[in-house]
């Protein structure tokens, strides 16, 4: 059940009347409804993986609570060990174990060593990534005392498989998360409405510019050796348009959804293509993961290696952006994307700059400065070549990819088609109404009618839609295979 | 939460009016489509003037060369077949031309006529969609989202673009069978999953009955579709079959082109079911001496 589908507005809007309507006046009713929900929102999608979910959840609510009560720091440390060797283990098991295999096997045949592996046709849970980091994340958290266990079974197992941020995150961390759901939640007409207008935008952006986009890309990519390098530089671009329209139009409709049933949930995206540097724009651009690797794992890394100066910084950095490669993949092309933005900061930690963060120059100006065009552009370029390893299927066809890009024919002008030309409008609408809200300000004329007519100013929302998705291209979002 | 549900209620509202409204300015530009109005329009100025008008779907079209059968047999033909026209369409299309004034009707029909997917262009998938997933997805029934937004996205499309002058060659007004043209891509989707898909819409074949022996005027044509029989399910076959029986046995002259054999050659035809214009001139050859003949 994906979010831009019938079946999901049928099942959204039914669970939403009756959670406001039939069980808001009690907190423990409120949370088993929806804990129910979840799971049929998860049977729906991935029915032979339910008990996994459980699984954990259980298995990680019982380590909470031994690891809180545990007298000894040697059984803390013992218990927090098990509980990430057993959700690190399943990761790397369900989706890595093909890659190890198959890794160490062509290793092995290239010194001539044939080890004939077994590889089994493993299928990955859905959204394993996200609920495997939300529960490592609670049980560092338990650990280091920043929450407390959760000791509501109800409670936690909702924190887990919380469906609207279930498949595709954000990634919630339990010390913000478990108290919404430990208290009675309150229907906000403002957060509602603020709620649908934010699933609306995401929807825009997922069945308008990543579904339009999608179609274009995928030819240029399947087709690039007969293309000139103008179409390929335009199926980057595309296709870094399409995966920021993809994941963050996703990421708008589970906030969306988690607005209307009165939960705040962490934002992912904060207009990361208008960053000046590929430091600033990691700030910005899936925030939960970067923020969750920073917490638990650069943190960490950069306080154990502290003793090696700018070596161990460096050191840290490097780990937690092949990390950053390796969460999104079993495939070298995303060991290499982290690998090349990680040594984005080696400079940065060079002269010294690392914890500088640069000062926004003109937020109030509508009109940014050359120096600031050139940045960003900078920036976005940069972006857009290493967003080649992001799609590539394997590393060799990246490579000839940048091989052709990097040939006289880049002066040729691209196939100039009507879909491209509509695609580029809206990339355009999306990117002028981003640069103005960039700074939490608003569209005023747009504002103000939302604020007089506001079943009008939907409507139009709606019917724009309506009219202009993507019907040609169905693809789901990219995030769910990560 | 009240105030809210209001806001989704007024919200819905808003939308069904809008997209009725949407659909009420698009009916004329896509529901019949400019190329078939300008036909109809032409024939119902010059019903007196013409002898033999030929009805039907796109077979019909693709498959009477108008001003061969006039030089065969001397009299005026008119051409009024277009895509996806069945008994609902036709029957429509009775309503808005003066009968009394026509002479002789000769429906080219097939069992096509009968099957669900047929009889506007808001039904025919050809025009909607651009592959095969599309059809199938379409054709799971009208009250799919996907379906419903392609029709809404189809009609404004088309009541764009309908003054652009390119449409107004596809079918012309004389008949002319190299001038025809169906969608491209028809040729690349596989109809026989689609008919096998759906069910049989039996109402559309008593109307079509009930059409035919109501108007002695109407004689038949069985377009050759043994060469692609396969594709129907052998109930609707026979269903359609026993109809055509039925109607022979009370008087309706009916011409099966199913067992004119040299039809069956491969150079006869343009698609799978269409006839390129060599199998027209077979198929207005035979229609044209049968009805020198009577």
């Amino acid at each position: 059940m994906i979010f831009n589908s019938v079946s999901f507005l049928v099942f959204f809007a039914s669970f939403f009347l009756l959670y406001w309507l039939v069980v808001k006046k009690n907190l423990q009713l409120q949370n088993l409804f929806i804990l129910t929900g979840s799971y049929i929102f998860y049977a729906w999608s991935d029915s032979q993986f339910l008990f996994l979910l459980i699984a954990v959840s259980a298995l990680n609510f019982y380590l909470g609570i031994r690891i809180e009560k545990a007298t000894s720091q040697t059984r803390k440390r013992l218990l927090l060990f098990t509980g990430i060797f057993l959700g690190v283990g399943c990761l790397l098991f369900f989706k890595y174990f093909n890659f190890f295999i198959g890794s160490f096997s062509g290793a092995f045949a290239s010194l001539g060593i044939d080890l004939d592996p077994q590889t089994f046709n493993i299928i990955v849970p859905l959204g394993i990534s996200f609920f495997t980091f939300r529960l490592l994340g609670y049980l560092l958290d338990v650990d280091k005392g920043k929450t407390r266990a959760c000791t509501d079974w109800v409670v936690f197992f909702t924190y887990v498989s919380f469906f609207p941020t279930l498949l595709s995150g954000p990634i919630d961390r339990a010390t913000t998360f478990i108290p919404q759901l430990e208290k009675r939640r309150y229907f906000e007409y403002k957060n509602a409405v603020g709620g649908l207008h934010q699933i609306l935008w995401g929807l825009f952006k997922k069945v308008i510019i990543a579904d339009s986009c999608a179609g274009i890309t995928n030819h240029i990519f399947e087709n690039y050796h007969a293309l000139p390098a103008s179409s390929l530089v335009l199926g980057a671009f595309l296709f870094t348009i399409q995966l920021y329209a993809d994941f963050s139009g996703y990421s708008d409709m589970a906030i969306g959804c988690s607005r209307l049933l009165g939960f705040t949930v962490t934002e992912n995206f904060n207009f990361p293509f208008f960053s000046r540097s590929i430091a600033e724009f990691w700030r910005k651009w899936h925030m939960s993961l970067t923020t969750w690797l920073t917490d638990y794992v650069f943190t960490p890394l950069s306080i154990a290696f502290r003793d090696y100066g700018k070596k161990g910084l460096m050191l840290s950095i490097l780990v937690t952006f092949v990390l950053i490669g390796v969460w999104h993949g079993a495939n070298w092309t995303f060991i290499l994307f982290g690998l090349i933005h990680g040594c984005f900061y080696i400079p940065i930690i060079v002269r010294g700059e690392f914890y500088k963060r640069k000062k926004i120059p003109d937020t109030h100006s509508l009109v940014p400065s050359f120096r600031e065009v050139r940045s960003m552009l900078g920036t976005f370029l940069i972006l857009m070549l290493t967003i080649v390893l992001f799609r590539a299927e394997n590393v060799s066809m990246a490579l000839s990819y940048y091989k052709k890009i990097f040939s006289y024919s880049i002066i040729a002008v691209p196939e100039l088609t009507w879909e491209l030309l509509t695609t580029m409008i809206f990339i355009a609408i999306m990117l002028l109404v981003e640069w103005f809200q960039r700074n939490g300000k608003k569209i005023e004329a747009v504002y103000s009618f939302k604020q007089k007519y506001p079943a009008l100013y939907f409507t139009f929302f709606i019917a724009g839609i309506f009219l202009f998705m993507n019907l040609v291209n169905k693809v789901p979002f990219i995030y769910f295979k990560f | 939460m009240q105030r809210f549900l209001s806001l989704v209620l007024k919200i819905l509202v808003c939308l069904v009016i809008l997209l009725t409204g949407l659909r009420y300015l698009t009916k004329t530009a896509y529901g019949t489509s400019e190329i078939n109005q300008a036909n109809l329009n032409w024939f119902i100025e010059q019903t007196d003037t013409v002898d033999f008008l030929f009805i039907g779907n796109s077979y019909c079209y693709a498959g009477i060369n108008n001003p061969f059968f006039d030089s065969l047999t001397g009299n005026k033909s008119f051409n009024l077949g277009y895509a996806t026209a069945g008994p609902v369409l036709i029957s429509n299309m009775f309503q808005r031309i003066d009968s009394a004034k026509i002479k002789h009707i000769v429906w080219i029909t097939s069992p096509v006529d009968i099957i669900n997917v047929t009889d506007n262009s808001d039904a025919y998938p050809y025009f909607l969609f651009n592959d095969f997933d599309d059809v199938d997805y379409y054709l799971k029934g009208y009250f799919d989202l996907r379906g419903l937004v392609s029709i809404y996205q189809k009609r404004v499309k088309y009541f764009f673009k309908r003054h652009q002058p390119k449409t107004s060659k596809v079918r012309g007004l004389k008949g002319e069978v190299s001038s025809y043209a169906v969608n491209p891509s028809a040729d690349s989707i596989s109809i026989s999953s689609i008919v096998k898909n759906e069910k049989v819409n039996i109402n559309k074949l008593r109307l079509f009955e009930n059409l035919v022996q109501h108007n002695p005027k109407i004689s038949l044509v069985i377009y050759p579709y043994s060469k692609f029989a396969e594709i129907f399910e052998p109930d609707v076959l026979k269903k359609y079959e026993d109809c055509i029986s039925r109607l022979a046995k009370s008087g309706t002259q009916v011409i099966n082109l199913n067992s004119a054999k040299d039809l069956m050659l491969s150079t006869d035809w343009r698609n799978f079911d269409h006839v390129n214009s060599n199998g027209a001139r077979k198929i207005t050859g035979v229609v044209a001496k049968y009805i020198n003949g009577h």
